[in-house]
């Protein structure tokens, strides 16, 4: 190893991140070399140096003038201390809640009428007033026509089916018990 | 419950912010002024926070307005010296250290020599060197509140310490 070599490795060896091999290659190169063991030497002092270095502790003043400031933003938040008030108490009284469900139950109804409406604005939309009335008129006149079958068919009933199934099965029936009476009390 | 909260956050690491501050601009007003902005943003984010997240947080801030903090004071430095109204060589000197002149002409000890050569850094290696050699913080926090995976943090510390052997060598020497 050469001196360039072992210059470039010295931070990791005093850090101890080298691999086994290259350490060895490197405290074997500052054994020999009194200009490497000066630099590594230097280097090492200089890191104990700065990381003697101590942290610098914060002045009273700088927090202080921190607090004074937030408390002026305290006093401007008087402002709004009483909608903070009204958050809090639709907050307690879960007033958020009603309101979601309010507002999904009226999104429910628009979902379910709105085909409706929007049929009929349809409607309105594509035929004119003459059309429209015209139908009306021929479903009346439709339901007039059906109205005449059903009283025509009522009547048929009353004078055909009725007699037809409920007298002649008497009149046989009479005959029946009579038949005896008639032959002179033979079977 | 929010001031009890803030007020323990800020006894907590207003030290560290003001010393990282301190380190990175060199002169005790900036750092001050930082610390402020830090503490008051603090405040205003404190709800957003998380609080494992918060350490690492500061640094971000701390370190973001302390390069906004050296970019204003370079250009200041630059419009003076345009101006012409101050000696050449000195503005030139305030150019590439950040210090005050004060500070410059009582640099004869250790300290100040090793202050003075952390401003020459470039910013992210100075970020890392103040982490990690003065603030004795761990990789992981450096490499949170830098944003930078852990091999580059060390990449830059490694660097860092050999610019830094470049500057202080023939103090050491």
């Amino acid at each position: 190893m050469n001196c360039q070599e072992c210059q470039n490795f010295v931070d990791e060896y005093f850090h101890h991140e080298l691999s086994f091999k290259i350490k060895q290659q490197v405290r074997g190169h500052l054994k020999g070399c009194s200009v490497c063991q000066t630099e590594y030497l230097q280097y090492e002092k200089m890191l104990q140096e700065i990381s003697s270095l101590e942290i610098q502790p914060c002045p009273d003043e700088v927090t202080e003038r921190v607090f004074q400031i937030l408390n002026l933003a305290d006093e401007k938040k008087i402002h709004f201390s009483f909608i903070e008030n009204i958050i809090n108490f639709l907050s307690r009284y879960r007033w958020k809640v009603v309101l979601t469900g309010a507002t999904a139950v009226i999104v429910f109804f628009l979902i379910l009428f709105y085909p409706k409406i929007n049929r009929q604005t349809d409607i309105k939309q594509q035929y004119s007033e003459a059309e429209i009335r015209q139908a009306t008129d021929q479903v009346k006149l439709a339901l007039a026509y059906f109205s005449e079958i059903t009283n025509r068919t009522q009547k048929i009933i009353e004078e055909q089916v009725l007699p037809h199934q409920v007298i002649e099965p008497m009149k046989s029936s009479i005959k029946t018990a009579i038949k005896p009476l008639l032959n002179g009390g033979e079977s | 419950m929010k001031k009890t909260q803030f007020k323990k956050f800020v006894a907590r690491y207003k030290d560290l912010i003001y010393s990282h501050a301190y380190y990175f601009t060199g002169n005790t007003d900036d750092a001050a002024d930082i610390t402020q902005e830090v503490l008051l943003k603090l405040w205003h984010h404190l709800d957003k926070i998380a609080p494992g997240a918060m350490k690492s947080w500061l640094l971000k801030v701390t370190k973001n307005l302390c390069i906004d903090c050296s970019r204003r004071n370079r250009e200041i430095a630059f419009s003076t010296l345009t101006n012409g109204s101050n000696p050449e060589r000195f503005e030139l000197e305030q150019i590439e250290t950040g210090l005050n002149p004060e500070q410059e002409t009582i640099n004869n000890d250790t300290k100040n020599r090793i202050l003075n050569a952390i401003q020459k850094l470039p910013p992210k290696i100075k970020d890392v060197i103040i982490m990690r050699e003065i603030h004795d913080l761990k990789y992981e926090d450096i490499a949170s509140s830098m944003d930078l995976p852990m091999n580059s943090v060390k990449v830059y510390l490694h660097r860092g310490r050999k610019l830094l052997f470049e500057y202080l060598k023939p103090y050491f020497g």
